[in-house]
Formats: C-alpha cells, structure tokens, sequence
C-alpha cells in the first residue's frame, strides 16, 4: 500500500450563493490560510499542491495560472483536477497518491468552487455527446428522477420519504456554521416546492454554491509530529463507468452491477469491512439530490435492496441514529462543486477527530466513509479512520 | 478604501464545430434512413449503441460488424422534464413538458437508448411500456438524433 497517509489539516471558508465581496483566489488563500493554521504549518512546510474546480463553471480556461499566488503554489510542484463532479474526491485522491507514492511528504489540497460566475447549469448541459443525446438530456436533475421514479416502482418508497430525506439534511445543516442552506423545513415544505424534472422538486437539488476547502495529507512521520491528531485515509478507490452508460442517461442496464457497487465491494474486501452499517460509524456520502441518498444507501451495502427508504423512515440516518449519514447536511445544503469532494472527506475527519461541533454524531466516530460522484456514474470512496 | 463591489458581465457568444467520427457517424447517416445502427464486440459480441471505436469492456477494436437494431423497445426508466431547461445544443430553453424515456431495444445491448417520448403524462409512463421509433419523413431528416422524433407507445 505504501506510505500510510494522514490528514494533519483543513479549512473550509463559509458558503453562500453569491460572493460578489471576493475573487476567487481570494475566496482559495481563506480556505489555505485555515488549512495551515489548523495544521500549524506554514506554506514553506508543504511540498506540493494539488488543486480541482470546474473550469467551465467559472467561464473561462486556466483556472490554475490565476490563483497560483493564493493557493501557495509559487514554485512548488502540483497539478490541476478537473473530472466533473468527482473532482473534489479526484484531488484529494491525488494527493494521496503523492503522499502514499513515498514520493511527496505533505501535499495541500484545495477544492473551489464559484458558482456565481455563470450559469452553472449552461455549462453543465455541455456534457453531453452534442450530436448523441444533448438535445435530450435533462441535466442532473434528470439523472436523479429517473432513479426516483425507479425507486418508487420497485419498493414501497413514497415521495414523502424523499422529503423527510431532505428534511433530515436540512436539520443536520443548520447544526453546521460552514453550511450554507440552513432551512428549516418540514415535510410538506418539501412536497410544496416546485416540480423541476418529476420527482425531483426545486428543494430535492443541491445549490449552487461558491465556497473553497483546504486539506494538509502527509506521510505517517510528518503525520506522528502534527499539531492535531491525524485522521488516517487508510484505502481509497476510483471506478469508472463505460461511455454508452453515460450517453444512456445514466441509467445502469438491467440486470448490471454499478460502479459503486463495484467500488464498495473491492474497498470492503481489502479492509475486512463485512457489515457496513456495524464496521462504519459515519457516513458523508455525495448526494447531490435527496432522490439519490436510497440508491447510494443500497449501493454502498449500508442495507439490503429495497430497504434504504425504511430506514429514513425509522431517521436512523441522524445524527443521533445509527447510521449517521450526512451530518454536515451534505451536497443538498452545501455544493461549491470543485470543492464538495473535499468537503466529504474534511467532514468525515472532523467527526473522528470529535471536534463536529453540534453536528458531532453521537455514536463514537471511529471509522467512516466519504465519496464524491459525478458524470458517467464515476465514483471516488474514501475510508477514514482514527487508527493507522 | 472605496467599498463598492465591482461586478462585470462578459458575454461569451462562441461557436464550435464537433466531428460524428465513422462510428456516430455511421448511426446518424442510419437515422437518415430509418435504421437504428450499433456495432458489435469481436470478443464479447455485446452490441453498442451508439457504436464506439472501442468495446468499454475488452478494449478491442470493434471492427465493421454493424447491426441493425429493431425500432421497438421496453422503456426501462422514465422522467418528466417540466421545469424549463437550458439546451446546450440550442443555446437557449428548451419547451416543457416533455417525458424523456432510457429504452432497451429488442434484440439490443442492455444499455439505454435515450429519447423523448410522445406520452407527456407521467402518469401514463410505466417502467416496462413498449414503445416504438417515429421518425421524420424522409425529406426532413438531417442524419442528426432529432430525426427521429420520439417514441409512441404501442401494445
């Protein structure tokens, strides 16, 4: 496996829709500054960097040339991710990768994202085949009412079961500063709002956020010496779907197995996890509509096919249950895209380091799961835990 | 220091030219006469649609063995699109509501094909519908995914 990699640092700026007071390397260098302070490190202590947004988001090319000087990349080595939704979990798989490589000692990571450039979902409708399945695409959005819609079919699952999904989000979200939907919603709030891509209502979307987050890896020497208790990435694993999957709207054939099944199945496997829901205490799973948290649920083996909607029923997924899923509030509240892979993989180390604040799960945090998913069915799984 | 916040709106009106390639290409030339074409892996012999250079699974070549797939399927997942949605393809919104389907087609790969159905009511759509191609008449096809309109439910 090489070097074990620790994670000695975070920071994470606040989130809202508009930052008309910041640019964004501005918006980078506060999450950069948080991120060394935590670590009680300095630019000169970090060996490379590596850094992820969506360019197009922003409107324009080489994202990279322009926040070298906030980000803390003057004459350092690093790179650039870009692999749609999943670059968050992408960056910080690189650096890992670095660090796990014996190659780099301490690697800074940043995700950002600043989504009131442009019309987010202008540049999103590019991702498609233009002369395939562009015309017909309906976005994200569409994505994840074809697997409501499925969902409903094939279980006993009611849209009210989506909205308490969402309601459980919501309340998780204004326990957490860093948050930046923090509604207080009911039920029927939920199944009030409007109707975007049937079942997928406005409230059932994540937001279009700006916001940027910061993480310090480094090797297990570096890691032994840190100013606050390492959290330990101990696996990570990335899997991609085929094209046609994709240009087929993102629907899995059936009978198939899905990329993050197979992910889940290889990460468990080699970490001796047999019952997910037992051998890990806290889930940040990315769920960018309320809609994908029961697939996501059944995919990563939390439950049995057919079961997830039960247990959102039961509100084993709060914080105090025990299942914790999202206590950050997850994509739904709080999506700067570049940066929401981060986010997952921060949140989760905060909650085994103890120090989540209010949104602390209330079950001892030893062990948890962090992921990032994107375009194409592409999947990124961390498994962090407090041991090495 | 002043304190007013600068925001500056900068059009970007760009466009661009994409190449089909001999494999999409050689599906939109068959919409162009009423044929839905996908190819099949030497190895696996698992179709694609649409064809690829390539087999995602065996990473071979694919060769020239295309197939001719029927024009009638089962809708295996469906979606209704009723909030206005921006059109990359059109650089503007597209007209709601409209019902997108993923249909496996007889005799096709397990995979999707993704198209619009002429069903609008959702309540009407079940996974498991059979559907059939409808396309443009022969003068109005552009070898492009629009020529066939959408599809119809039969059965």
């Amino acid at each position: 496996m090489g070097e074990r990699v620790g994670i000695i640092g975070m920071g994470q700026t606040e989130h809202r829709f508009i930052r008309p007071d910041i640019n964004h390397e501005e918006m980078i260098n506060d999450a950069v500054r948080l991120a060394l302070e935590d670590a009680d490190l300095t630019i000169k202590d970090i060996d490379t960097v590596i850094i992820d947004n969506m360019d197009l988001f922003e409107g324009h090319y080489l994202a990279d040339g322009m926040v070298v000087d906030g980000a803390g990349m003057y004459m350092k080595p690093g790179l650039k991710m870009n692999t749609g939704g999943t670059s968050g979990g992408t960056a910080v798989a690189t650096g890992w990768h670095h660090v796990a490589s014996g190659i780099f000692e301490t690697v800074l990571v940043i995700g950002w994202q600043k989504q009131d450039a442009s019309p987010s979902i202008a540049a999103l409708a590019t991702a498609r085949e233009p002369l395939y399945d562009r015309g017909i695409a309906a976005g994200a959005v569409g994505i994840f009412a074809s697997m409501g819609l499925s969902y409903m079919q094939e279980t006993g699952c009611r849209e009210e079961h989506a909205a308490l999904a969402r309601v459980i989000m919501a309340d998780n979200a204004r326990r957490n500063p860093y948050a930046h939907l923090k509604l207080d919603l009911t039920v029927e709030d939920v199944l009030k709002s409007r109707v975007l891509v049937w079942p997928v209502r406005l409230l059932h979307m994540s937001p279009t956020s700006c916001g940027a987050c910061a993480m310090i890896l480094s090797n297990e020497k570096r890691a032994r010496k840190a100013a606050r208790p390492p959290v330990w990435i101990r696996d990570l694993e990335t899997v991609h779907r085929e094209v046609s999957v994709f240009r087929g709207g993102c629907v899995e054939p059936q009978p198939a197995i899905s990329a993050i099944e197979v992910a889940a199945s290889k990460l468990y496997k080699r970490n001796g996890i047999t019952r997910p829901a037992r051998d890990i205490d806290v889930w940040e799973l990315y769920t960018p509509s309320s809609w994908a948290l029961f697939p996501w649920m059944e995919l990563f083996s939390i439950c049995d096919k057919g079961e997830a909607w039960r247990l959102v029923e039961k509100e084993a997924i709060r914080i105090e249950g025990e299942i914790p899923i999202e206590p950050s509030g997850g994509v739904v509240s709080t999506n700067p895209i570049g940066a929401s892979g981060v986010i997952r993989v921060a949140e989760t180390a905060l909650q085994l380091r103890g120090e989540a604040g209010e949104r602390q799960v209330t079950k001892k945090a030893e062990t948890g799961i962090a992921t990032a998913w994107g375009a194409g069915s592409w999947i990124v799984m961390f498994y962090l835990s407090k041991h090495s | 220091m002043n304190e007013e916040l600068l925001e500056i709106i900068i059009p970007l009106d760009l466009k661009y030219k994409w190449s089909a390639g001999p494999h999409l290409g050689a599906f939109l030339r068959g919409l162009k006469e009423e044929k839905i074409i996908a190819n099949r892996c030497p190895v696996c012999a698992r179709l694609q649609l649409p064809p690829t250079p390539a087999c995602g699974r065996c990473h071979i070549g694919m060769g020239e063995d295309w197939v001719e797939l029927s024009h009638q399927g089962s809708v295996i997942s469906y979606s209704s699109v009723v909030d206005p949605m921006f059109d990359a393809g059109i650089g503007g919104m597209r007209p709601v509501p409209y019902t997108i389907a993923a249909i496996v087609l007889d005799g096709g790969p397990d995979v999707a094909f993704f198209h619009k159905l002429e069903e609008n009511n959702p309540e009407k759509v079940k996974v498991g519908m059979r559907v059939e191609a409808v396309f443009r008449p022969p003068e109005e096809r552009k070898a492009l995914m629009e020529d066939i309109i959408h599809f119809r439910t039969i059965g």
